[in-house]
């Protein structure tokens, strides 16, 4: 038989290299703002919080018959949060874990870890998308409605935040004798989709991350900010097809102060990794692993004023 | 391991003229079978008889049997349309938007030339009318259908009878979409009264409950401004209202109206108004309104009688059911080719295979 590279058995031609590909992960971004919130085993599985509303200001002064002035009356409000349980697995023959040359439990084991976290954060992202208040981008100049957000868009959420006395989430990133770089206010968050990069970067006023004075500060998920605005950005970000005026997608980008919305997790139900080897779950021959995880979580806005949904197309 | 788990069983009674049928399930199937009980084995010539689905097949095709003589003689049937459409709510099928040519500004009856896979309850967005743009985004309930003529959006038309004003609608599009499913959620309005107690009008089925705390974004040009922002309000404000959000004292979502009714005064208020379509489309944002809390239940609240703003429920009703949830659900759709006959008592099981060790290259 001629020898050539083409009459070479397949195992000769062939190396397994035993270093795996990277797989691609979203950012997670919707949880960064959340207030955590442990809610103890056997204590049901709704947790409340409240909330005393604020009392009126008393301006009047007594008069000189020192009479006691009329009573206000103290007002609660409950925000109650529901939690479910999550769960998922993987079956894997013994046939495959025994005759693979990859550890396939393994990267079963760090898949399975990867939904868990990506399931957590698009839980947080659909509840926000739910919840929260809505306000159109209609600086721009596209025709559409929402526009494509511009830095007009950026302070009139900032305004709203403001006026309901929304506290700050990051705190202002000072000037530096830097060159190109410019100082970023004491800011809100926003958490909006990878596709709103384009329409940051034509921004007018946008200051990308790399342009702040100090990075030591930010998180790799970051893209930049605008006046009082840090923009976070996810691949899983929220998007509503078609809902704009003309029918094209919208980006909600939503734009968080301090305390305005929460996850809660079960003190017994945090996120879990369960393997159960073969002879489990009806496997009198032992031909089948299970490889799973599950969590606890339930999520919720807290302050309505405090989260809004800043909604821009363009992307 | 057994080949297939049982998920459940479920039954329902067709109307007079049959409708899809959304089944809610807790797992994601891969056979289903639809029989029809009252006619099976009877002489009557009947479509649907007995239905099926397996995970292998397309979304929204079937196999089937019918009876297609008096002698009980069954014949096969298959299709690829009208079958069985398996929705997860936490990743629905999307769909193409469809033209349409007007829109009634008062029956909102939205004529189209195609209504192909639109039942009544399905969830519709309305996409640039020419002469109503106000329309546009907003998410509505279809109420009827009538099949490549129309579609009604019975609770706009209910909201419209209310006072809600809306020039007629020339062209533009709908488009078919399943809603996001987190509880409860925000809502659109589409008209709010002028009263001691006002109420709130939706396009689609509203999740709040009496006793939930309820606030409002109405943007300037709306008018009724006032019920912006109530959270933040203290007692004894100007508007000499409850301090804080409103309170939810009656809730209905029946065929053709969406809507619940407030603890709060409007009648000092601006007039709740949608801007004309012009002026929307010059830039505006919606008016909507959102959940903001837990509140005392109201006592005698029901889909007919408004809750008392001042008398508690008896014993004290702690509002458990409006709860921040995740009501995710998987449905199967019973489209009209297997949802069985008119009238018939119709059962449907559902299993899932135990092992699908699909894993590829491993």
């Amino acid at each position: 038989m001629t020898v050539s590279i083409a009459s070479l058995p397949p195992q000769i031609q062939q190396r397994y290299n035993a270093k795996l590909l990277s797989t691609p992960e979203h950012n997670l971004i919707h949880q960064l703002f959340a207030t955590p919130v442990e809610l103890p085993d056997n204590q049901g599985f709704i947790d409340r919080q409240s909330r005393y509303d604020r009392l009126d200001l008393f301006e009047v002064p007594l008069d000189d018959g020192q009479n006691n002035p009329p009573p206000q009356q103290l007002n609660r409000v409950d925000v109650d949060c529901r939690v479910r349980v999550y769960a998922t697995y993987i079956v894997l023959t013994r046939q495959v874990t025994i005759t693979n040359e990859d550890p396939v439990l393994n990267s079963a084991a760090a898949r399975l870890g990867q939904s868990l976290r990506e399931t957590q954060d698009a839980l947080q992202r659909d509840n926000l998308e739910a919840t929260a208040s809505i306000i159109n981008c209609v600086g721009g100049t596209n025709g559409d409605i929402p526009t494509e957000m511009t830095i007009s868009d950026v302070d009139d959420v900032f305004t709203v935040l403001q006026n309901n006395s929304g506290e700050y989430i990051t705190n202002i990133v000072e000037a530096d004798l830097r060159f190109g770089t410019s100082p970023i206010g004491d800011a809100y968050g926003c958490m909006l989709t990878t596709r709103m990069i384009p329409v940051l970067y034509n921004m007018t006023g946008f200051i990308k991350k790399f342009q702040y004075p100090n990075i030591s500060q930010t998180l790799s998920v970051e893209i930049g900010g605008a006046n009082n605005v840090r923009f976070f950005a996810s691949e899983q970000g929220s998007v509503s097809l078609n809902a704009s005026l003309l029918g094209n997608d919208i980006a909600n980008c939503f734009v968080a102060a301090k305390e305005a919305y929460k996850v809660v997790w079960q003190a017994g139900g945090k996120a879990r990794f369960i393997y159960l080897p073969p002879g489990y779950n009806n496997d009198p021959c032992m031909l089948r692993h299970t490889a799973g995880c599950s969590f606890y979580q339930g999520q919720c806005i807290t302050n309505d004023l405090w989260i809004q949904n800043l909604r821009s197309t363009g992307i | 391991m057994l080949p297939y788990s049982f998920i459940g069983k479920w039954d329902y009674t067709n109307p007079a003229t049959p409708v899809a049928v959304n089944i809610p399930m807790t797992d994601r199937p891969d056979y289903v079978i639809v029989k029809n009980l009252t006619n099976w084995g009877d002489t009557t010539a009947i479509t649907a008889l007995e239905s099926e689905w397996f995970s292998s097949m397309a979304q929204g095709s079937y196999i089937g049997k019918s009876q297609t003589i008096t002698t009980d003689a069954l014949s096969t049937t298959t299709g690829t349309s009208g079958g069985f459409t398996f929705i997860d709510q936490t990743n629905p099928p999307t769909y193409a938007r469809v033209a349409i040519t007007a829109v009634n500004g008062t029956t909102f009856v939205v004529l189209t030339g195609t209504t192909t896979g639109i039942n009544v309850g399905d969830f519709v967005r309305l996409i640039n009318v020419v002469g109503a743009h106000e329309l546009s985004g907003i998410l509505f309930q279809v109420t009827a259908v009538n099949a490549g003529v129309s579609i009604t959006l019975g609770m706009a038309a209910t909201a419209a009878t209310a006072g809600w004003t809306i020039a007629n609608g020339t062209t533009g599009f709908y488009q078919k979409v399943y809603p996001n499913f987190m509880y409860p959620s925000l809502r659109q309005v589409l008209y709010i009264t002028q009263a001691t107690q006002a109420k709130v009008y939706f396009g689609r089925p509203n999740d709040f409950t009496p006793g939930e705390l309820v606030d409002f974004q109405i943007p300037t040009p709306y008018g009724m401004t006032q019920l912006s922002n109530l959270t933040a309000t203290p007692q004894g404000g100007p508007t000499g209202n409850p301090p804080g959000a409103a309170r939810v004292l009656q809730t209905i979502n029946s065929a053709t109206e969406s809507s619940i009714v407030i603890d709060y005064d409007t009648t000092g208020f601006t007039a709740f108004a949608y801007p004309t379509s012009a002026n929307f489309a010059g830039g505006h944002s919606p008016a909507v309104c959102f959940p903001a809390g837990s509140g005392i239940v109201p006592a005698g609240a029901s889909a007919t009688v408004i809750g008392s703003s001042t008398i508690p429920q008896s014993p004290p009703g702690t509002n458990l059911v409006d709860a921040f949830d995740n009501r995710a659900q998987y449905v199967m759709n019973l489209g009209l080719n297997v949802v069985g006959a008119a009238s018939a008592h119709m059962v449907v099981m559902a299993f899932k295979a135990d092992f699908n060790n699909a894993i590829t290259n491993a």
